[in-house]
This record gives C-alpha cells, structure tokens and sequence, in this order.
C-alpha cells in the first residue's frame, strides 16, 4: 500500500508540475497559430503566382546594404482570389488507398475569361534519396495539358548540396515548355536535350530519378481523371 | 597589448575549458552540434533554442528541488524530459512564429533539443547547487555550447556553399566542397577543430598527456576480456545476420509470383534498406552519438546496448504511432467540434506525448524483464535505463509519425533505426578494438573516433548514391 501511496504522489507531482506550462503551451499556441498558416498559405499562394507568371507587388528593403525583398501579403492575397480560382476534387478515381483519401485542389488561371492553365500539388513518399520522407512539388501546366509552365519544390528533405538542389532556379527553369507526352525523362550527360528531357542534377542520380517518376505517375493520374470529367 | 592577451585568455578558458562540444571527452550534444551546423543561422538558432530551454526549464524545476531528488533516477529524468518537452514546444512555436524560413529547415532538431544530453546533465548538476550559481553555470554550458556550434558552421558553410549568414563571400568560380555540408562534413569538422585546437588544450592542461606506461596493462587486459563472451554471441549473430539478409534478397528476386505481396516488398524495402544504409540515423541524421562513442569501448557491451536499442525502439514507436494516431488525433477531432476555437492537440503536444509513451514503455518493460527474466535483465537492464534519454528513439518517432506514414512504413523505418545503430556501434567498436593507432588518452580516442564514424559515413553516402534499382 505505501509503495502505491509513493508511486501515486509521484504521478500527481508530475501532473502537476507540468501542468504550469502547459498553461503557457497553450496560451502561445493560440497566438502564434495564426502567424504560422498565415506563412504556409502565403508561400503556397506566392509559389501559384511566381508560377503562372501573375506579378504582385513587392517592397525592396535596404538593410546594410543587403536587399530585402520583402511579400505584400494582402496584396498577394488579392490577386491570387481574383485571378485564380481553386477546385477542390475529392478523388473517387481508381479507389486507390492512400491517394483516393486526400482532397485533391485544382488550381486553375483564368485571363480574360480564356484557361491560362492548370496546376496542381503532387505529394509522394519515397521517391527521393531520403526514403522516409515527402516530395511535395507543384506541377503546372498550360490549357492542352501537355506543356509543363512551371515546377516549383513545396517540400523535401533531401540532402543540402546535392538533392537540395533541385530546389534552385537553374534546374526548376529547364522544364518551362517541354512536353510531358508521352513521359519526360531526366537525363545525365547529354549536351543537347530534345523537347521532353531536361539535365538531371549533378551527383544526385535518386533525386532527379524521383522528380522523373512523380511527375510521370502524377501525370497520369491527372490525364485519367480530365478524360473522366470530360465525359 | 598586455590586457588584451590577458582579455583573451580569460574568454577562452571560459568557453573552452569544460566546453561540452570540444574539449571534453564524453560525447554529449554531439548529435544537434553535427546536424544543425551546416549553416550559420542554423546553428544560431540552434544555441538560442538551447539557452532559452534550459534556463526556462531550470527555472520552473528549481522550487521542486527536494521532490525531485527524492524520487529515484528514472523518475528523476523522465519528470525532467516532460517539463522539457513543453518548453522545447514553446520555443518551436515562437521560432516557427518570427523565422519561419529556418525554423522549418531544423525544425526536426529542435524537437529534439528534448533529448539533448547537456540540457538534462546541466539542469540535473544544477539541482543540487545555490540558485543563481547553478544558473551561472547552465549560461556557460549552454553558451559554451552555442560557441562551438558557430565554430563549426564557421568552417562548414563557407566552404560546402561559399557563403556566410547567406552573403557570397568567396567567389563564384571558387570550387565549393560540397562534402562538407552532408552530414560527412559533420564530423570531418569536428574531428579537424578538436586536433587543430589539441595544442592548445594540451598546453593549458584541459587535456593531460597521460604516460605511455599505464596503456600497456590495459592493452593485456581487454583482449582475455573479449575471447571469454564477447566473441561467441557476436559471431553466432554476424551469421543469423547475413543468414536474414540472404532470405529477404532471395524472398525479393522470387516473390514476383504473388503480386499483392509483391506491393508491399516494393514500397517497404526502400523504406527498410535506405533507413538502415543510406540514410541511417547515425551516419546521416547523426543522432545517438552520446551513447555510441560511450558503448562502444567494449564490443560486448555494444552488442547488449545495441540489441537493447533495436527492441525499445521498434516497440516504443509502433506504439507511439497507436497513440499520436488513435488518441491525440482522434481526441483533437472531439474538442474541435465541441470548442469554437481549433485546437489541434497533436500540433502542441507531441513531443510530451511521445515522451511519456516512450518512458512508460521502458519502464514496463524494465519491469516485465525483472519479474520472468531475471537473466536478461541482469545483463540489459542498466542500458534500459539510459534508452530513454536516447535520442534515436524519439527521433525515429518525430522523423516518421508526424509527417503521416503508414503505421508499417513507420515500424519499418525504426527497426532499420535500430538495426543501423547496432551495426555502427559494434563496427565502431571492432575498429577501436584494432588500435590502428594507440590514442594517449581518453579524449584523442574520442576524437579518432569521431574521424572513424567520418570515415563510415563518407562510405555508406558513397554506396548510396550509386542506383541499385
């Protein structure tokens, strides 16, 4: 009974000593939730316009004479509303396990009533060097669904330096205008690159394999399902 | 002139005599000071984390004092490591709050400020000193440490990436290695500041230059120590090893015939070969060195250690994935249709939760072991106690549950955890076994040793980015 008793003070003292910042927890949660969607939303949005070529306005600050170039989020914000419209698709396509469960969005570009293009987030696990982790990328492609307008890296956790740098603007602007039909490779080695090859990054062969293979397979899905709404 | 030398010297006996990082031969807080340091404001970020955590904690535990003490060595580190975890979560809001960009780039190291072995060695020292003099000291460890933090991305960053606090310091044309970025780099660094400031050290006396004489009874020692148990269990094991490794090669090149199974094999084999290869948590996360520099002096011990590690850390985070799936996720989803205000438990909790799972599980298990199996305890039960201090196994839970795998792709990736901590540190420890060059003392032989896990590291980074499938 007395270790009971022991054991039992012991727990009540954990609980209780805890429960002081956990009060704190809570209270700092409520503030800085807010700010952090506010972040990934504005990266996302950002990442949408930089895309589809839709300027927005940016301040340049100067800072020891270091140019900041710093987001106007409203501005960002009202833009991205009035010229982009969202389609959420819950996917039924297939039944496929994981993929069937998550909210699909459709991001679709209108200019003067005329499809500019369509962009969409892919999300896959294991694909890159670091198996246990996500590749998210952003394809977008013009009205035909064939030409690439953009690629943008959301998310990865690849190796600084070598994977990571697919993350830099050399190698996302080599996909502007190659073809996705019937697939497009990444190539190594090669000085010239035909209409759907692009350069694979330098000393990282997984990396560039697996930007190849989701953007194939994402592809295909994509195709499957605009067949499936068009009828 | 005079004063100034005077000036510098008083500084660097400060932060580097007793520096955690660099001058003292134990090992802790090695696993954040490779990780983060790849980059300046990394590891800034990184040492303001480590001084807000532990003065704050410090703070909170000190009017408890004699509760604490009371209460045995476990129950000591486990109520530490909760109170902790909530404040690691404080500074994660408020970092992810004010510098999103970086605080997303280490945000997996942050959580793991938790486990980081000086916060839970100063606060407990601390205890038992005057308030505001153990405080003193937990600002020195801690800047001490924040110190050799900046030392290393001072060598790192301006050569993997040729710039400093992101301004273009050396020229473009200027070759960039590119190898001291990855996690190789990590220890290369740090095995190359510790010789290059060893004069230095020997000089002021941080470091002895201990007599040649006493080496050589140690020497006639250990090898009668290792051919009476060591040896045995380890070579009936390197064969089962090889023996299960040959299975699942021939089970992969055969099981084509069934196709549901197949599946399976397909997605959880990368999983399972790059958790234990390529992207181990060692070798390329570089955590759960503490403990491997400490085990691996003697191979039998590194062999218990590491069979203990495999068995905690795959249970506890199957486990951790039923609760942060079924209980907090399942919880949150409750109080938000009832509160008008989201909430999401798992985004402020987790890090106590896990913890709290993880220290109930060894705890059981400690328990279990004492009452059906005296024997194994006997030989294992010391080690598991330290597992929950470890770092690997909430590692293998923040790495994997939180960005929502598959609860088998989670169980998989901790085993292949565990297997590659075992596998490193029995190597680790045949190799200092070897003396392929005999270290004066105890802390040149941590430092060789550090060079050694480069030298591993750069092998399996080699192996892993030539393209098997």
């Amino acid at each position: 009974m007395n270790e009971f008793k022991i054991f039992l003070t012991r727990v009540l003292s954990i609980c209780l000593i805890t429960a002081i910042p956990c009060t704190i927890l809570l209270a700092l949660y409520f503030v800085t939730a807010p700010r952090i969607a506010e972040y990934h939303e504005i990266k996302l949005k950002k990442s949408v316009l930089d895309i589809f070529n839709i300027p927005y306005h940016t301040e340049e600050k100067q800072f020891f004479s270091l140019k900041l170039k710093k987001v106007d989020k409203k501005d960002v914000r009202n833009v991205f509303k009035k010229s982009i419209t969202v389609e959420t698709i819950t996917g039924q396509y297939n039944g496929q396990t994981e993929e069937g469960k998550k909210v699909k969005e459709l991001f679709m570009y209108y200019k003067d009533e005329k499809l500019q293009g369509i962009g969409f987030i892919a999300t896959r696990l294991g694909y890159g060097f670091n198996k246990a982790a996500d590749i998210s990328l952003f394809i977008c492609v013009s009205p035909d669904l064939e030409t690439v307008k953009g690629i943008e890296v959301l998310d990865h956790a690849e190796t600084p330096g070598l994977g990571g740098r697919m993350t830099e603007d050399k190698f996302k602007k080599q996909f502007v205008g190659k073809k996705l039909k019937p697939k497009i490779s990444i190539v190594r080695g090669k000085e010239r690159v035909g209409s759907n090859e692009v350069h694979a990054i330098t000393g990282a062969s997984y990396t560039s394999k697996g930007i190849e293979n989701i953007i194939n397979e994402a592809m295909e899905i994509f195709w499957q399902r605009m067949e499936a709404d068009k009828r | 002139m005079n004063v100034l030398a005077r000036y510098i010297r008083q500084i660097s006996k400060f932060f580097l005599r007793d520096n955690y990082i660099v001058s003292a031969a134990a090992g802790l807080g090695f696993c954040s000071a490779l990780a983060v340091t790849n980059k300046i404001e990394n590891s800034l970020t990184m040492g303001m984390g480590v001084v807000f955590v532990t003065c704050v904690s410090f703070c909170l535990v000190y009017p408890f004092k004699k509760l604490i003490i009371a209460s045995g060595t476990h129950h000591k580190v486990t109520l530490l490591m909760i109170i902790v975890s909530v404040f690691v979560t404080v500074f994660n809001l408020i970092a992810q709050a004010i510098i999103p960009r970086i605080a997303f780039n280490i945000q997996a190291y942050i959580d793991l400020i938790t486990t980081n072995c000086i916060v839970l060695a100063v606060i407990s020292e601390g205890l038992t000193f005057e308030f505001w003099d153990a405080q003193k000291k937990i600002l020195k460890a801690c800047l001490g440490y924040s110190i050799a933090l900046i030392f290393l991305s001072l060598m790192r960053e301006p050569l993997g990436f040729g710039t400093l606090m992101n301004f273009q310091i050396l020229p473009e044309r200027f070759p960039v290695v590119v190898l001291m970025i990855t996690p190789v780099g990590g220890f290369f660094a740090l095995a190359l500041w510790r010789f290059m400031l060893r004069p230095l050290f020997v000089k002021t006396g941080v470091v002895y230059q201990e007599s040649l004489q006493k080496e050589e009874p140690a020497d006639v020692e250990v090898p009668a120590k290792t051919e009476t148990s060591g040896f045995k269990i380890s070579r009936k094991l390197i064969i089962i090893i090889a023996v299960g490794v040959l299975l699942i090669i021939s089970l992969v090149t055969n099981i084509k015939a069934f196709s549901s199974l197949n599946d399976q094999f397909i997605i959880l084999l990368p999983i399972f070969l790059s958790a234990l290869f390529f992207d181990g948590i060692v070798l390329s996360k570089l955590l759960g060195i503490c403990p491997l520099l400490n085990k691996s002096r003697q191979i039998d011990a590194a062999w218990k250690m590491g069979l203990a590690v495999v068995i905690v850390v795959t249970l506890s985070t199957s486990l951790n994935w039923i609760v942060y799936n079924k209980v907090l996720i399942g919880a949150s989803n409750y109080i938000s249709e009832i509160s008008p205000v989201p909430i999401r438990l798992e985004k402020i909790f987790y890090l106590t939760v896990f913890i709290v799972t993880i220290a109930t599980f060894v705890q059981i298990l400690g328990v279990l072991l004492r009452r059906f199996a005296m024997h194994v305890y006997e030989q294992m039960g010391q080690f598991l106690e330290l597992i929950t201090v470890n770092c690997i196994v909430l590692a293998s839970s923040t790495f994997t549950i939180p960005p929502g795998m598959s609860f088998m792709a989670t169980t998989v990736t901790a085993f292949g955890f565990g297997l590659h901590w075992l596998m490193v540190c029995v190597w680790l420890a045949v190799l200092r076994r070897q003396r392929l060059f005999v270290p004066v003392n105890s802390w040149d032989e941590d430092s060789v040793a550090i060079l050694l896990l480069g030298i591993m590291a750069a092998i399996f980074t080699g192996i892993g980015t030539i393209n098997i499938f």
